[in-house]
């Protein structure tokens, strides 16, 4: 039985176990390393037949603002058209 | 021994001889693109990403189909296939927003999942093997203008053995049927297509009529030595997140067939009389309706080159194309 796939620990934030087994040369793989590809990618079929969007390898956030590279939204004042 | 692959082209010219579907469609839609892609070998880098895909697509479900034909059990072959694409594919890495190598894995796993209690079954020839990725070649009865003997330049005695209707190149048709199945007792060719449209009516109203589908129920019925339905399209429409499905069927009677080749005739007539002049127009009414059969592509590829000025044609196609090697360029008789 192929493990949980996701929210793996080990990968926060950057990147899952997905990620990790195809990043590894693949005739490295073990049976249960393609189990636990196929097993990844049908739970993520069934998430989409649920109505469920697959979560996206989110980098951990960054506040460009505060970093200078975005400047915080201003607000539009509207003229009152008379 | 050798592995030196033939030319499509009748030696020394640019007529072409052996033809499939693809280079076949290059000329219907506009000679100036079959020229750039077929007699000159242009090809841009995005190409490459769409026809690895597509070609290690193909060849993961073709894995799947002969380990199902042998009596292996749906997992053990989805296993088997993913192992062995997952080996193929290890240098691919394409700067492409959808066509990845993950949305490849996880399209193969879909579709066969998706597919497998499908009521079609692999069609098995008369020597006992799938008909699986069933490679054609075959002549037509006619040949090149420019390839016909003339019986006066024979010796005295070679007259009487030459009819006037020799011809010793003919056409050949070649091309890759992904598979032959049978479906309430009538013979389908398969075609398997990756595309980012939806695959719905719409998507598959444009296979009716169309080159390749007819030009696959005719290869269908010379190949298996008997008449064929049509061609049932699957299609993979590929997502940045997902992969959806569709199967569409395309049906070809006898009368239609034989009216696709009457106009193949017409068809080649025009292709050795633009490469004997050496010279093929653009059709400028096509240039926004291109579909490219290979990569899902829309509008023209060479739209960019054709818009330009004659003289400055050749500069731009060298930064925006690559030129490919005579042995790396499309080939319908390179193998698979």
């Amino acid at each position: 039985m192929a493990e949980d796939t996701d929210h793996d620990p080990r990968f926060p934030g950057t990147g899952n176990y997905l990620d990790w087994l195809m990043s590894m040369d693949p005739l490295e793989l073990s049976a249960q390393n393609i189990d636990q590809v196929i097993a990844y990618h049908r739970r993520n079929r069934q998430l989409v037949d649920a109505g469920v969007k697959p979560k996206k390898n989110e980098g951990p956030k960054v506040d460009l603002a505060k970093i200078g590279l975005a400047s915080p939204p201003q607000v539009v004042k509207r003229r009152s058209i008379p | 021994m050798t592995d030196e692959v033939q030319s499509p082209f009748l030696p020394g010219t640019n007529i072409q001889v052996a033809w499939d579907s693809t280079s076949l469609g290059w000329l219907k839609v506009c000679p100036r693109l079959y020229y750039y892609q077929m007699v000159e070998g242009w090809s841009s880098n995005e190409e490459s990403v769409h026809l690895r895909f597509g070609q290690e697509y193909h060849h993961a479900l073709q894995d799947y189909d002969i380990s199902r034909a042998s009596g292996i059990k749906h997992n053990d072959a989805v296993h088997d296939t993913i192992r062995e694409l997952l080996i193929r594919t290890g240098d691919f890495n394409p700067d492409h927003k959808v066509k990845t190598r993950s949305s490849l894995v996880r399209t193969v796993i879909w579709y066969l999942d998706q597919f497998q209690h499908e009521q079609t079954r692999t069609h098995i020839l008369a020597d006992g093997k799938p008909a699986v990725e069933l490679s054609f070649r075959f002549e037509l009865d006619w040949g090149p203008r420019a390839a016909t003997v003339d019986e006066s330049d024979l010796p005295g005695p070679l007259k009487d053995f030459v009819s006037s209707k020799l011809q010793p190149q003919p056409y050949v048709l070649s091309g890759h049927l992904d598979r032959v199945v049978s479906l309430n007792d009538d013979l389908f060719v398969m075609d398997r297509k990756t595309t980012t449209a939806a695959p719905g009516a719409w998507f598959f109203s444009q296979f009716e009529p169309d080159n390749q589908m007819s030009l696959y129920s005719f290869a269908g019925q010379v190949v298996l030595g008997t008449p064929v339905r049509g061609v049932i399209i699957d299609a993979a429409q590929i997502l940045e997140d997902e992969s959806r499905f569709g199967r569409g069927f395309t049906y070809r009677t006898s009368a239609q067939t034989q009216e696709w080749v009457a106009d193949l005739h017409y068809w080649l007539t025009l292709a050795e009389q633009y490469a004997v002049n050496n010279y093929w127009p653009m059709n400028d009414k096509s240039c926004g309706h291109y579909r490219s059969e290979k990569d899902d592509r829309t509008g023209c590829p060479f739209r960019s080159i054709c818009g330009k000025d004659p003289s400055v044609r050749e500069t731009f196609l060298k930064t925006q194309f690559t030129k490919l090697a005579p042995e790396d360029r499309w080939n319908p008789i390179k193998p698979r």
